[in-house]
């Protein structure tokens, strides 16, 4: 995905999932703690309800109770409302709408509503709705009931258009007056206590009664069901119920917020992006508690606020990137015309061609040139000298000729050459013809063993080639006989002509690029480094003046220098590019160790090295913030999978009573549904990589990489005539890894297997999930090696291209996560090999 | 043996509740911390089985309000796994035993009889 279109697709990436995580209640809780924080600080307002109960231990009756409602209405009380159904179901006293009453309704475990008593008639209900994070804090407008859609008291009694479902200000709950029922009927009123206001009837409360938890709790822990419906009540007269906005109205809301926010994260300056995050999120806050102030309306400022802190980083670091991305493709390219840097021109180009072939892994070199009065003058050496050439003159001179007359480079004996045992290693290429004076390289070939990767022969020609140039360029310029019309010295003026007006370019550039960039010559010193890196390199202890490529790769990424050699070594002859995370955090801040010789070594294999450092603290904090939510989903899906297996065994134990074996069956229902609804939301949360870095794990499915690499494996099998047996859970739990190198490391060992397997054989292929981790094992029909040598090629990591060298390199990021591969073998002489992946959780 | 359970996954308290019946014990399920400090506060119970993360009193504060209960049951901790700081903090603030969620039957049960034989034998026989 380009740049461009990834930063247009943040805001609305980000908002999908936040909304997702709403769509599970994730931010209820906060949001919830908002209204509660407000309601504890809201002042006390004066009272338009008097709760009435029953305190005495004789239970009224029928009469007592319409007697009670008789005096209240002589009292002056403007409206009774019982929150219960004390008169019988057929037989109401007609005084509606000034006496309400409510038929107790209650709440199944399937959600639906039932009466108390079924046969109850009255026109209201009188329901505690569900607590949500543990408080009772809303109330409906109705609730169905069977077929009947009845209104709640609350409802009833304000007579007005209400939301659905309302919030309940608990401020103004905390004092409300309390009479009790006896001391009405004993006519102990004092005048004007009730007078205009809503009298809310509760039943005789009788010991073990459920208390009821509110947003105020403790100070309001022991409210009663009655306490809730006076609060309602008030809440609703004084036009303070605080409406609950829909999902998809938060979502638009939310949307709204990404989508202005996006453009000013898009310009606002890194540094100062935590505080135009801060200052959205104060924005946010500010305006959810103003809406709720003025109009009671609840808004998603704990979604908003949660979307500013994944939007704004994930913003400022593409920014950021797309910023760097013109600048290093312009790096790039100059380094690679500066064929090398200042090192390879005029009297340093010796000492350049040594260090070039050390990258290169030539161990024994020697540089001739031949003199105007015909001695041969040591121009550059590695570990030989001159001395180490036949000492008869009649000898080398023989040698020396019969190198004149071969092309390319000729391999010497080991009576040529001192300290060599022959086998063609050791080599002689003719620099110059002798008409020019002549000059010879001798070397020692390197192998793809010294080298740790693929066969640096092309890349040695292409050098011997370069050499050949520079030695003419330079014997022409020593001689004071330059004919520039020569396409060769032409070029190696323009080289140096370019290479001076790039530097002051390339200067500015390496300094406004964020990342620390260091640009290196092909013998591995430094062209150019950039304030960041120089920053970089002196916090880690080196001179940039004194550092090499070697230095800077050994010290970055921990090792010695001969590791950081091999790495370079296959950057150049590969021709490619590599990250390697930093041993540790540098200034409190995590890298990557990016080091590029694709562009440069396309040229001649001799060209610049680019190494850059990119700073992933940022990527590292989100997917932490990953991490932590694949966690929350998993300890959630646990506990809902260990419901479903408690209640499978329930309903299966034998001892269990049939009523209760029938309930057991129900809560086996409800707790797969529960898991359903999760398991659909799963897809959404675990969300693909987010760096792309295979050294930066996070949860993955395990099955996704594993599903993907048996689908390649299945056409490989039928070409091979071998079949595949698979065993694999239909849900794996989230494991620690990186997609692309479990599905390599799989594909590797599924390619080992079946090309080791014989005809009409079977691979099985079988995934388990064990309690702390995902164990895979692939077993073939045969396998040729001993299994100590089998273990030996799997644990070496330094060949490559093949797939023993594949399953080295994935087994060893596979420890990194924490995982493990291991080969054992069958007593029938099959080996087994386990992939063990660590669990999240 | 007289069983409180405070966990406020009403579902799998419920679940929990007919297991522990059909051992032959009899449990009384709360939603929330402070209810189940008010029944220990009317009733004894022989042991309580806890959830720790629970809104509002969370397992940790019911175990600070224990100390005021009178012969105040043991209690056996329902801890999320991964948190073994919490399981830690309740171990230290008196509970005798931690099962981690997601919980296992069998390990709550043998946890559970294992509480409740130490507690009538306190040598452990």
């Amino acid at each position: 995905m380009q740049g461009a279109t990834r930063r247009q697709l943040l805001p609305l990436i980000v908002w999908g999932l936040i909304f997702a995580a709403d769509l599970i209640g994730l931010f209820d809780a906060w949001n919830f703690r908002l209204v509660d924080g407000l309601q504890r600080l809201a002042p006390t307002a004066a009272n338009s309800v008097v709760i009435v109960e029953q305190t005495g231990p004789e239970a009224l009756t029928r009469d007592d109770w319409t007697k009670l409602v008789d005096t209240m209405l002589s009292a002056g009380v403007g409206r009774v409302v019982f929150a219960f159904d004390p008169f019988g179901a057929k037989d109401l006293p007609a005084k509606e709408p000034t006496l309400i009453v409510g038929a107790v309704a209650q709440r199944s475990e399937n959600g639906e509503w039932r009466l108390q008593d079924p046969t109850s008639q009255v026109r209201s209900v009188a329901i505690v709705a569900p607590a949500e994070f543990g408080a009772h804090r809303s109330q409906f407008k109705s609730v169905k009931v069977g077929t009947r859609d009845i209104p709640t008291i609350e409802a009833t009694a304000i007579g007005a258009s209400l939301p659905d479902k309302f919030l309940i200000d608990f401020s103004n709950a905390r004092n409300l007056p309390r009479l009790s029922a006896e001391r009405i009927l004993s006519g102990q009123l004092t005048a004007g206590m009730l007078h205009g206001k809503t009298a809310v009837v509760g039943p005789q409360e009788n010991i073990g009664d459920a208390r009821l938890f509110t947003p105020l709790s403790p100070d309001f822990a022991t409210a009663r069901p009655v306490d809730l419906h006076a609060a309602a009540i008030q809440t609703l007269q004084q036009g303070e119920a605080i409406t609950v906005l829909s999902p998809w109205a938060n979502a638009l809301v939310l949307l709204a917020f990404c989508l202005l926010a996006a453009p000013l994260y898009a310009q606002v300056r890194p540094r100062r992006a935590p505080w135009l995050v801060a200052a959205v999120m104060g924005l946010a806050l500010g305006l959810s508690v103003f809406v709720l102030w003025a109009f009671e309306v609840l808004m998603p400022s704990g979604q908003v606020a949660a979307a500013q802190l994944l939007l704004a980083p994930l913003i400022v670091q593409n920014r950021q990137v797309l910023k760097d991305a013109k600048l290093k493709s312009f790096i790039r390219r100059a380094g690679a015309r500066m064929d090398g840097g200042r090192s390879e021109t005029k009297e340093n180009w010796p000492s350049f061609a040594a260090g070039t072939a050390r990258m290169l892994g030539v161990n024994r070199q020697l540089l001739l040139r031949r003199g105007t009065d015909g001695s041969l003058e040591q121009l550059a050496a590695v570990d030989m000298s001159v001395s180490d050439l036949p000492a008869n003159d009649d000898v080398r001179r023989a040698l020396f000729i019969k190198a004149d007359s071969t092309e390319g480079s000729l391999a010497l004996e080991h009576q040529d050459v001192a300290g060599t045992d022959g086998g063609g290693r050791m080599q002689i290429a003719a620099l110059a013809p002798a008409e020019a004076g002549g000059g010879y390289y001798v070397y020692d070939r390197p192998t793809p063993a010294t080298t740790g990767s693929s066969d640096p022969g092309e890349a040695v020609d292409a050098l011997l080639v370069r050499l050949s140039e520079l030695m003419s360029a330079a014997s022409a310029e020593s001689d004071n006989t330059v004919n520039t019309s020569t396409l060769l010295q032409e070029q190696v003026v323009q080289t140096v002509e370019r290479m001076e007006r790039q530097r002051a370019t390339l200067a500015a550039a390496l300094s406004s690029v964020s990342s620390g960039i260091a640009l290196f010559d092909a013998a591995g010193l430094l062209v150019h480094v950039n304030a960041s890196m120089e920053s970089i390199m002196r916090a880690i202890g080196l001179e940039p003046g004194r550092t090499t490529m070697v230095d800077l790769v050994s010290t970055l990424v921990g090792g010695d220098a001969p590791k950081a050699l091999q790495t370079l070594r296959h950057v150049v002859l590969l021709r490619t590019s590599l990250g390697q995370p930093t041993a540790g955090e540098i200034n409190g801040r995590r890298f990557l160790l990016r080091i590029d010789g694709s562009q440069s070594a396309a040229q001649n294999g001799t060209g610049a090295v680019l190494c850059e450092l990119v700073d992933i603290t940022e990527m590292s904090r989100l997917a932490a913030v990953q991490r932590n939510l694949a966690a929350f989903i998993d300890i959630q899906l646990r506990n809902d999978f260990e419901t479903v297996q408690l209640a499978v065994r329930l309903a299966t134990d034998p001892r269990l009573e049939d009523d209760r074996r029938s309930i057991a069956i129900d809560r086996l229902n409800m707790a797969m549904k529960r898991t359903r609804k999760k398991l659909q939301l799963i897809n959404t949360l675990l969300i693909t990589a987010p760096t792309g870095d295979p050294q930066e794990p996070y949860p993955i499915d395990p099955l996704v990489p594993v599903r993907s690499a048996l689908a390649a494996a299945f056409t490989n099998a039928d070409r091979a005539g071998v079949a595949i047996s698979t065993d694999l859970p239909s849900l794996a739990a989230p494991v620690i890894g990186e997609p692309n190198v479990l599905r390599e490391l799989v594909s590797a060992i599924l390619a080992l297997v079946i090309n080791d397997s014989v005809n009409a054989s079977t691979v099985i292929f079988k995934m388990r999930e064990m309690r702390g981790h995902i164990e895979i094992c692939i077993t073939g029909g045969s396998f040729s090696l001993p299994k100590d040598r089998l273990v030996a090629l799997i644990n070496d990591t330094s060949t490559t291209g093949t797939e023993f060298s594949a399953v080295a390199s994935g087994s060893r990021s596979l420890q990194s996560w924490g995982g493990a591969l291991t080969v054992d073998e069958a007593s029938d002489g099959t080996q087994n090999f386990n992939i063990s992946l660590k669990k999240l959780v | 043996m007289r069983i409180l359970l405070v966990d406020d996954d009403e579902l799998l308290g419920e679940l929990l509740e007919m297991t522990l019946s059909i051992e032959g014990h009899d449990v009384a399920v709360c939603t929330n911390g402070a209810d189940g400090i008010e029944r220990l506060q009317h009733d004894r119970y022989d042991l309580v089985v806890l959830d720790l993360m629970m809104p509002f009193m969370d397992g940790l504060q019911f175990m600070r309000f224990l100390p005021g209960i009178i012969d105040p049951p043991p209690v056996v901790v329902l801890s999320a796994a991964g948190r073994g700081d919490l399981a830690r903090d309740a171990i230290a603030a008196g509970a005798k035993a931690v099962v981690a969620k997601p919980v296992e039957t069998d390990e709550l049960l043998g946890t559970i009889q294992r509480v409740l034989t130490a507690g009538a034998h306190p040598q452990g026989v």
